[in-house]
């Protein structure tokens, strides 16, 4: 009886249409899980075992279907054609599972670092990062690429890239007004990055940038961890003394640095109070009014309890200071600030003895700077000197000075340097630091002995809009951000540094490549094919 | 393989024996050059990628023309008859004058070889981003004439068999320009069967098995599918 039915059973026909179950569920997931997906790598395994095996039995030739005489060229002929284009597309989706690349680069342009491969391995939850790139550019093409790795390291990136040209609602819906910005979302938390988050530069040749770098996996890298790690950065952008408005004047200012990984928030303390246990730097960026004693008592607080402080004065030129208060909270960190306006003809931007361009002193703010030969101009900047005498926790180290040949201005209509307070080099940059204590864990990078408290500048007219982009401006500030947070960087990772590959030709040699190219070697190949052509009728 | 070989090189013979050959070889090699020089020329940049990128469209007309005639002139002359009755199967016609198509457009490859090395000459290309682009063209260009195969086999015109390679590798060279407005589960298909985007990869320095593997199947599947068409005319 067993015998008879398994005899009965047409294994063959089993096979079949097992093999077509499989092929279908492997499309059915290829469509719905896209190139990944553990149910397309089971189906699509499955499926190429089973059309083998279906094959290697006999396959369609056994089937008593197809036996007819009628139907068995074009139903067998089709169903096999059927068979082998969706063996073809199941060994292209798994094919698209399989990480299996290699960067010829000669620099490993498209490799990501150790680092990035582990915080992508390790992700839990989904990154969807919308790119919002014109078609076409080299830029996309270069952020394309990298996003790709991305891809390929985690299946829980998600990339899209969108022209902002073609579907302009999308990028007002993501409320993007520039091209090149990328919006990275992940548990409910959004980051905008802009392009110039995506480059460094080293300098200007003419009015260009020189030595570009794209410094791509940096800043996603790090954008990532910040969203899935929570670990960022809040600003707090003290108001209520006219000062600039982060969403006006400092637009750029804000757009950059969150792109650098960091929360922006304004804080009114006349209004709001002391500054919320969630602040990690307080920035005093160019009062026009003095802060309210108490204002003064509550930052000099928040100092003392761990909090950190930029101070950008403005210049306050007269012959008493007009910002009392102010002026303490400097005094109180070991600094004073002169009631002035730094003239230095000799560093003046474009001959602007009011707008000078600071030489640094060699600090973990301006060695950056320093070593990419980057400018920065402080426009309208108040002199500052250490305290001789000072009795406080917090020591200070000069970071920016003028020339020998600066004086302290106090009447701005009238510049006279006879009648300065100061002549010579002048101050008008410090880091505070106190002593760390022992207890304390050190973070990786950091000085072991002190801990920064405070950047204190003279000016702060040089974060606004017009100014920010100028050479190292946008660096001073986010060196100024990273050593006052004690995190030399939330990563380090390099950027990439391409190689220059540049042709150098003469006229002479650049139209023999022309002719050559585009006549000599067409016509030598025309040469041959006639001298061929001439034998053969010869024959 | 031996008899594969065989059809090859007759077919290789005919192609080198024939004006058609030459005058296209010289034609496209007239174009690239031009787009090579003016890259060089323009961006001054040690590079042949942007002549590769636009070497790819060329070739979408090149390649169904040298091959339009393969399987298309064998009906129109009546030789297939003779042709498939020898001890050949159609599979090997088939993969035999897509060969000899091949080695014809693989010389003319080797050929272009001569612009990076103008290159190296004046700067210092990257090697591994020249021989990718390269290995990356080759296997676009082997999708493209299996594609011109196909269509050859679709009938006994060779203007048809031409003007239908050429309007199929369009098609395959637009597709994913839809992707962005269809949006899932469309839109990531049609972006994933764009031959372009396949190619743009290998031309950056990168060479990924997913690009292989879609040229390769592309190219298995219009011969495949050129071997069926044919195969289906002895039994209609």
């Amino acid at each position: 009886m067993k015998k008879n039915l398994a005899s009965r059973i047409d294994w063959r026909s089993i096979l079949g249409i097992l093999s077509l179950v499989a092929l279908a569920a492997t499309v059915i997931s290829y469509l719905i899980y896209e190139t990944r997906g553990s149910a397309m790598r089971v189906s699509g395994t499955a499926a190429i075992v089973l059309v083998a095996a279906y094959l290697a039995s006999g396959g369609l030739g056994q089937l008593r279907f197809f036996r007819s005489r009628q139907f068995f060229r074009g139903s067998a002929s089709t169903v096999y054609t059927v068979a082998v284009i969706g063996i073809l597309i199941v060994v292209n989706a798994l094919a698209g599972q399989a990480n299996w690349r290699w960067d010829l680069t000669h620099e490993g342009m498209f490799t990501l670092s150790d680092q990035t491969v582990s915080i992508l391995q390790d992700l839990r939850d989904d990154v969807h990062i919308t790119a919002f790139f014109p078609e076409g550019s080299g830029i996309t093409d270069e952020v394309e690429s990298l996003l790709r790795e991305y891809q390929y390291h985690s299946s829980h990136v998600h990339v899209n890239f969108v022209d902002p040209d073609r579907e302009p609602a999308l990028a007002r819906q993501y409320e993007v007004t520039r091209p090149f910005t990328t919006i990275v979302e992940s548990g409910g938390q959004t980051r905008a990055i802009s392009g110039q988050n995506l480059y460094d530069f080293s300098g200007y040749t003419g009015n260009e940038p020189s030595d570009i770098q794209f410094r791509g996996e940096q800043t996603f890298t790090r954008t990532i961890m910040q969203l899935t790690q929570n670990i960022e950065a809040n600003l707090y952008f003290i108001t209520g003394h006219g000062e600039a408005d982060l969403y006006g004047e400092y637009a750029s200012l804000r757009t950059y640095i969150r792109g650098e990984g960091y929360q922006t928030k304004q804080w009114n303390p006349g209004r709001d109070g002391a500054l919320p246990d969630d602040a990690d730097v307080a920035v005093l960026a160019g009062p026009t009014r003095d802060l309210h004693p108490n204002e003064a008592t509550n930052l000099r607080d928040f100092v003392d309890g761990g909090g950190k402080l930029m101070l950008l004065a403005g210049a306050a030129p007269g012959d008493e200071s007009r910002f009392p208060n102010l002026d303490s909270l400097g005094e109180y960190l070991g600094i004073r600030m002169r009631p002035d306006a730094v003239a230095d003809p000799a560093r003046g931007y474009y001959m602007d003895a009011f707008s000078p361009v600071p030489r640094m002193d060699y600090h973990p703010v301006t060695e950056k700077l320093i070593e990419a030969e980057l400018l920065t101009v402080l426009p309208l900047s108040r002199s500052m000197h250490a305290i001789e005498d000072y009795a406080g926790e917090y020591q200070s180290k000069r970071i920016l000075f003028s020339s020998p040949e600066a004086w302290s201005e106090t009447n701005l209509s009238a510049p006279n340097p006879a009648n300065a307070e100061a002549q010579g080099v002048l101050a008008m940059g410090f880091a505070v630091t106190r002593p760390r204590d022992p207890e304390e864990e050190v973070p990786e990078g950091a000085d072991p002995e002190t801990e920064p408290v405070a950047v204190l500048l003279g000016s702060s007219a040089f974060l606004e809009s017009d100014l920010f982009g100028f050479q190292g401006n946008s660096d001073l500030f986010v060196s100024s951000l990273q050593w006052l947070i004690d995190r030399p960087d939330l990563i380090a990772i390099g950027p990439k540094r391409p190689i220059p590959r540049q042709v150098f030709l003469s006229p002479d040699q650049g139209r023999m490549i022309f002719y050559g190219s585009t006549l000599g070697l067409p016509f030598a190949v025309l040469l041959i094919g006639a001298i061929v052509w001439l034998r053969r009728r010869n024959l | 393989m031996r008899k594969i070989w065989i059809v090859a090189k007759r077919e290789l013979m005919t192609y080198l024996q024939t004006p058609m050959a030459y005058a296209l070889m010289a034609g496209f090699l007239m174009i690239t050059g031009y787009f090579f020089s003016m890259s060089l020329l323009g961006s001054r940049a040690a590079s042949v990628q942007s002549m590769l990128g636009n070497a790819g469209l060329i070739l979408v007309f090149v390649a169904p023309i040298l091959t339009m005639r393969l399987l298309a002139d064998e009906d129109r002359q009546g030789t297939s008859e003779i042709l498939f009755t020898t001890p050949v199967s159609v599979g090997q016609v088939v993969v035999g004058k897509f060969a000899g198509a091949l080695m014809i457009m693989t010389a003319l490859l080797l050929i272009m070889l001569v612009f990076p090395l103008v290159v190296d000459q004046f700067g210092n290309p990257d090697w591994g981003v020249v021989l990718s682009g390269y290995f990356g063209f080759w296997l676009m260009m082997t999708a493209f004439l299996a594609a011109g195969v196909f269509t050859s086999s679709l009938t006994d015109s060779q203007l048809v068999a031409g003007v239908a390679g050429v309007a199929l590798l369009l098609l395959l060279w637009v597709i994913d320009w839809a992707a962005g407005s269809l949006g899932a589960p469309i839109g990531p298909i049609l972006a994933r069967l764009s031959i372009t985007n396949h190619f743009v990869e290998f031309n950056r320095g990168i060479i990924d098995t997913k690009n292989i593997v879609f040229y390769l199947s592309l190219t298995f599947g219009f011969l495949f599918l050129g071997t069926r068409i044919v195969e289906s005319r002895r039994w209609r």
